[in-house]
């Protein structure tokens, strides 16, 4: 017990005196994340609208494909970007392996199903009458898609928080892209498991408090743009 | 203004049939019948919306081509249309109102006019700021009503332009169409429950029946 009481009290100091280190640490998780769920924004949303709007053969594969993929475990994404990115894969010459990019193409493979299925939830969801009502006004697609996008956004900004959470809490993809180098490519979740490993629990347990600050602020949102939209 | 030949529409069971109809320009037309006999179809068909079955449709003097969407936008953009059970977006009634000009990028200065003079018009100015999913049925409806209204077009089609509104205001909506048709020589066609609607300002009545004009 004494343990997590001390483990708690040093990590206390730890975020209180803003250790280096910590911020450090904490840094490369929240730009490993914010760049993947960006990207994973740009191509998943439209994508996701896309899907909602209209109709060809295989849609129901792809929307079903998407949402298999929503429980994509983190090192089998680890695992394929890894054969593709070692010096022995396609792209091995780019040098990419044990960086934040291959981190953030992993995470970016994670968060983008979760934002395209989400959107494609989203965008379905919203009223019935709106395309027929967007036709009637004169609006031509792009116009339609934008007004689509501003009637689900709150369904759309959970989307992107959920993936947010996501590829912020994940270990696989950072362990085996990233390859926790110290000052580079270590993030919060590797550090706890590597911090855990040396038996020394203040900074683990101090990168857990922000690990479950994050996500606790993540569901007060989620829970704000779920009262809103209705 | 219109000229609808050979047309047919079916959907599911229902078909819609007209052998020949002709909108002429500067007039009040108003489609009467009961539910079900297809004022909502003939509705779709004239803004362009649903593509008949088979049949012409010439606008203006001009064949329609369903197949040149570019084409097919700029027609409907010529139409203000006010859909049965409208749908308002969610924001202010004010952005609500002035979305169709903006669409059509009509400079900022005129929406605002344009957009005050309406709401002014339709009685709905003190609605301005307020978010459209708090309105009653009638507000909502009226203020569809005043972004079908605020685009400046030679022809208005209203699916039920009163529904659920209260008698004071159906009476500024009646007054509002008639100055439209005075002033600015608009076409309007409008369905209505109402046969003393229709008496009450329309130049000509179209009665349907089972999908067909009778």
């Amino acid at each position: 017990m004494s343990l997590i009481t001390e483990g708690i009290t040093e990590a206390g100091h730890i975020i209180c005196s803003l250790d280096r280190e910590f911020l450090q640490i904490v840094g490369v998780s929240l730009k490993t994340a914010s760049i993947s769920t960006l990207l994973a924004t740009a191509a998943g949303v439209p994508f996701g609208v896309f899907l909602a709007l209209t109709s060809f053969p295989g849609r129901r594969t792809v929307i079903a494909l998407l949402h298999t993929l929503l429980s994509l475990p983190t090192v089998v994404v680890g695992l394929l970007v890894y054969s593709l990115i070692s010096r022995q894969g396609p792209a091995g010459e780019l040098n990419l392996l044990y960086s934040q990019t291959a981190m953030i193409i992993g995470q970016f493979i994670l968060a983008f199903p979760i934002v395209a299925s989400l959107s494609v939830s989203a965008a379905s969801s919203t009223d019935s009458r709106l395309t027929k009502t967007l036709k009637s006004i004169g609006a031509n697609r792009q116009q339609s898609f934008f007004m689509l996008l501003n009637e689900a956004r709150f369904g759309i900004l959970a989307a992107i928080i959920t993936g947010f959470g996501r590829v912020f809490a994940e270990i696989g993809v950072s362990m085996m892209l990233g390859g926790n180098i110290k000052g580079y490519t270590r993030n919060i979740t590797t550090a706890i498991a590597l911090e855990t490993n040396k038996g020394e629990f203040a900074m683990g347990f101090a990168l857990g408090i922000v690990l479950l600050s994050v996500a606790f602020v993540i569901n007060i949102l989620l829970v704000t743009l779920q009262r809103r939209s209705k | 203004m219109y000229r609808l030949t050979a047309i047919k529409q079916c959907v599911d069971e229902f078909s819609l049939t007209i052998d020949n109809c002709e909108f002429k320009e500067g007039k009040i037309y108003a489609i009467t019948g009961p539910n079900g006999s297809g004022k909502t179809t003939l509705m779709d068909i004239l803004t362009f919306i649903k593509q008949p079955t088979s049949g012409n449709i010439t606008f203006k003097n001009r064949l329609v081509d369903y197949n040149d969407s570019s084409a097919l936008l700029q027609t409907r953009r010529r139409v203000g249309c006010l859909m049965q059970n409208p749908y308002l977006f969610n924001m202010t009634v004010l952005n609500n109102v002035a979305y169709g000009l903006k669409i059509r990028k009509i400079s900022h200065n005129i929406i605002t006019e344009k957009v005050c003079h309406i709401l002014e018009q339709l009685n709905l100015m003190h609605l301005a700021s307020q978010k459209a999913h708090t309105l009653s049925k009638g507000e909502a409806q009226r203020v569809a009503l005043a972004r079908t209204l605020v685009i400046d077009a030679p022809v208005y089609l209203l699916d039920e332009p009163s529904a659920n509104v209260d008698k004071a205001n159906i009476k500024t909506i009646e007054e509002t169409l008639l100055v439209l048709k005075e002033k600015k020589n608009a076409t309007i066609i409008f369905s209505t429950h109402s046969s003393k609607q229709a008496e009450r300002i329309a130049d000509e009545t179209i009665e349907l029946d089972m999908g067909k004009i009778i």
